[in-house]
């Protein structure tokens, strides 16, 4: 139980990477994405292909994963910044689409709808990485890179207030001569570079790609992570990768028919949102809980009184 | 018959079908502001609805289908009765709280559905699919069945928005929800009206599908975003804008079938989308904001 549990804190923790770079569109510049399980997915396949192909080295795998994944997310973006705020996650989801699509029809280089098999243990310098604990490191090194890069972008330069200036009012945004199609646009190449470099570790640790892990599923799985730990808050998302991960595997554990597991899962994640929706639209991230004087999150919360001040602005017109 | 003549009519008989989800789509957004991905679930409903009626109850089609029509209306009101009612309440939520709980809807409905009739794809009505008569005719019946329905929905449903008291209701809190809402003169009834009359159109949409293609549980979630790209493409706010952009993708989809293997096609006609969102991001009738 314990490795299992230990493989499952390794997904979760990837999961928690893509998790706060689609927080990134959803929290900080206010667009929906169903699109994150795809860049995932580009990153893995990259990851997959460069060491079955190229070089074992998981370093240039991972460089490689987030080109790949920030030039697929700039092929999205490009059309998609253009459509106004809710109808993003209808172009992400036509997006999503079209890539699973060729995940599964291009053969020749993803294998398929049956995937790629065999990709070699990867190396870091001289040391390969092969059990579970040096990629439980593995992960927990990719997640605080990526931590540090989010925590960098959106809440010490410029470009995070530019972000939350967009979400807030766009014209205002506008009128102040930041473009608010350019500053999505950003915000998706980072989220889709972070996403493909999470995905470069997956491949490597499971050793398997094919194209149902990346689907549209997992896109709508990412986002109930971000919602169920709180969109805009800094940690809510990972938090909330965590709670769904272990959550729905744990349900796997349960003696329940195999072909009801999947369904049973969906159904139980479809009832919290509901419910999440009903009681705390802002996530778990938004109750309020007793707080040290002086704690950093002062301006996460504050932050989150705005975004929700702005939504109801929004209603009212 | 040439092969491309009869793919394009197939398109076309597709595009109705997701211009007649659009409208229903459109009805319901552009009426509340909610913005109800649940629809799918509505679809879902209904095709499943109708083919245990039929298939395995073998109740004719005089009564299967008004019973599937009244189905969708229940679903609609039910959905709206219970959990946007239920949000609007607590915390008049925006775009995102809608979207959010509509799609936890559909989630749940939709692995029901799959848990009771397998997640396979079903038929009904087989003799739909026997083409109409030889040489030029050799088009299946559904076809011209989806685009009947798809005009009569449409020129039915102009008529009430033009003519009826009902209709300029829902036309005016279209136009400016605000207004009305400080006036008296918007309410949870007329929502929970444009709630059923749109479920309805979905309700129809379901019934044509489910004889053209069959149905199957991911249909659901699939038929909402294509409902919603055909407003995208023909322009947001637009009935006929909705039902054009419905035809485009429906197009698109054919030509793609025609070149390429058949799994190309949702993307194809999502393909279609991102081009037209390039070229006039408001849509092909779409106004300029």
């Amino acid at each position: 139980v314990i490795v299992f549990y230990a493989n499952v804190a390794i997904l979760a923790l990837l999961a928690g990477v893509c998790a706060m770079a689609l927080n990134v569109l959803v929290g900080e510049t206010g667009i929906f994405s169903a699109a994150q399980g795809v860049f995932y997915g580009v990153g893995a396949y990259t990851g997959a292909l460069v060491s079955i192909h190229l070089t074992r080295s998981l370093v240039f795998g991972l460089v490689c994963g987030i080109v790949a994944g920030a030039v697929a997310a700039l092929v999205f973006a490009v059309p998609a910044v253009r459509v106004r705020g809710d109808y993003f996650i209808v172009a992400s989801f036509g997006f999503s689409v079209i890539v699973t699509t060729v995940f599964a029809q291009w053969k020749p280089v993803t294998g398929g709808s049956a995937g790629l098999i065999g990709i070699p243990t990867p190396t870091v310098g001289p040391a390969t990485i092969g059990d579970t604990g040096g990629f439980l490191l593995c992960a927990l090194a990719v997640l605080a890179i990526a931590t540090a890069v989010l925590h960098y972008v959106v809440r010490r330069a410029p470009l995070g207030r530019m972000m939350r200036a967009v979400r807030d009012d766009e014209l205002a945004a506008a009128a102040l001569g930041k473009s608010p199609a350019m500053v999505r646009l950003v915000a998706v190449v980072l989220a889709g570079a972070l996403s493909g470099f999470a995905g470069v570790v997956y491949a490597a640790y499971v050793a398997f790609v094919d194209p149902t892990g990346f689907d549209i599923n997992q896109s709508i799985v990412f986002l109930t992570m971000v919602i169920l730990g709180g969109a805009g808050t800094f940690w809510g998302p990972l938090a909330g990768a965590l709670v769904v991960t272990f959550g729905t595997a744990s349900l796997g554990l349960l003696h329940i028919p195999g072909g009801l597991v999947g369904p049973l899962q969906q159904i139980c994640l479809g009832i919290v949102l509901i419910l999440l929706m009903v009681f705390w639209p802002g996530g778990l991230g938004a109750i309020r809980l007793p707080r040290r004087p002086g704690a950093g999150s002062r301006s996460d919360h504050s932050d989150h009184q705005a975004r929700v001040g702005a939504r109801q602005r929004e209603d009212a017109r | 018959m040439s092969l491309l003549t009869q793919l394009v009519v197939t398109g076309i008989a597709f595009g109705a079908l997701y211009g007649l989800a659009g409208m229903g789509f459109n009805l319901i957004f552009s009426t509340t502001r909610m913005f109800d991905v649940s629809i799918g679930a509505t679809y879902l409903v209904v095709s499943y609805l109708f083919f245990s009626l039929v298939h395995d109850l073998h109740i004719s089609l005089a009564i299967a289908i008004p019973l599937g029509l009244l189905a969708g209306a229940a679903c609609g009101l039910l959905f709206y009765g219970s959990v946007f009612t239920w949000i609007e309440r607590r915390s008049r939520g925006g775009f995102f709280t809608y979207f959010v709980a509509s799609f936890g809807i559909l989630t749940v409905v939709q692995n029901i559905l799959s848990m009771i009739y397998g997640s396979g794809r079903v038929f009904v009505g087989q003799e739909l699919l026997k083409p109409i008569g030889p040489g030029l005719l050799a088009v299946p019946r559904v076809d011209f069945l989806a685009l009947a329905v798809a005009v009569a929905c449409y020129v039915g449903l102009d008529a009430l928005l033009r003519r009826t008291p009902l209709g300029v209701r829902f036309r005016a809190l279209a136009e400016n929800q605000a207004l009305l809402t400080i006036i008296g003169l918007a309410g949870r009834t007329w929502y929970a009206l444009a709630f059923a009359l749109g479920s309805v159109l979905i309700a129809a949409a379901a019934l044509v599908s489910i004889g053209l293609q069959g149905i199957s549980p991911s249909d659901g979630f699939n038929l909402a975003n294509l409902a919603i790209a055909a407003m995208l493409v023909g322009g947001l706010g637009s009935y006929r804008g909705a039902m054009l952009g419905g035809v485009v993708l429906g197009l698109a989809q054919a030509v793609a079938v025609w070149r390429l293997p058949g799994a190309w096609n949702s993307a194809i006609a999502f393909g279609a989308l991102l081009v037209v969102l390039l070229v006039k991001p408001t849509g092909l009738l779409g106004r300029a904001r």
